[in-house]
């Protein structure tokens, strides 16, 4: 699905979303289970939301990094691109070498942008998706879905970030956010 | 990680030389617990807005500007 307003350049590219899922790593986070198949039916933001976190939380296993690692991996390239000196900074921020921190960018972005076309929704969506079940998307949802968002990045365990996000579909993520922020206090 | 010089400089070229952007990116990470941690390690107390301010007043002079 393209984006409206994507450019051009950063259309559906069939070989550039093969060679992401084929990557080392990355294709396993691809996979559902059937629980999460089933969150997943109710919306296209839903079911963005739920793989993108999931991911995230599994991606963030496998690397070591925090996941919101991630999420500012990609608020670097969306704001500022991945210029060598967006690396620099974004390399002290984590902690990581310059190269090590251009190549997470550079994978972060491709991660991002095939997700978004696969599902019509950019990250800046995802907080909204993660607030779906509330009754009022304005600004209120947002917020909580953004607190939803930083509670659900400092839990540690990825199954229990994917129970989570299960519960926040069918109960709404208000529900949700004491017991993640519990977890990630612990 | 102690930010060194090479890093600001990246920061400045980043905001477009803006500097009240850079202090806010700066009081932003220094807000956050591992920035404390890292002005706490550096023996630096105090308010985040001071350390950010002495900071770029360090930088403006190592950089001559």
């Amino acid at each position: 699905m393209i984006v409206p307003g994507t450019p051009p350049n950063q259309r559906y590219n069939p070989k550039l979303k093969v060679k992401v899922e084929e990557a080392k790593g990355v294709r396993r986070f691809f996979r559902w289970d059937d629980r999460a198949r089933a969150a997943a039916e109710r919306t296209n933001q839903g079911r963005y939301g739920f793989v993108l976190a999931s991911t995230l939380a599994r991606w963030a296993e496998a690397t070591g990094r925090h996941m919101l690692s991630f999420v500012d991996a990609e608020w670097y390239w969306r704001t500022h691109g991945y210029p060598e000196h967006v690396a620099k900074v974004f390399a002290w921020e984590k902690g990581m070498s310059s190269r090590e921190a251009m190549f997470f960018l550079r994978r972060v972005r491709r991660f991002f942008l095939t997700v978004a076309r696969d599902y019509g929704v950019d990250m800046r969506q995802f907080c909204d998706a993660l607030a779906g079940t509330l009754p009022d998307p304005a600004e209120r949802a947002k917020r909580d879905a953004e607190a939803l968002l930083e509670a659900l990045c400092a839990v540690r365990s990825p199954q229990l970030v994917r129970d989570l996000l299960f519960k926040a579909w069918n109960e709404g993520p208000e529900v949700l956010l004491g017991e993640a922020q519990a977890d990630g206090a612990g | 990680m102690p930010i060194q010089w090479d890093v600001l400089r990246a920061l400045f070229q980043m905001h477009g030389g803006d500097e009240a952007k850079v202090a806010e990116f700066l009081r932003g990470y220094y807000g956050t617990p591992v920035g404390q941690e890292e002005m706490r390690r550096s023996g630096q107390r105090g308010d985040v807005e001071e350390f950010v301010r002495r900071l770029l007043a360090a930088y403006r002079e190592q950089e001559g500007v």
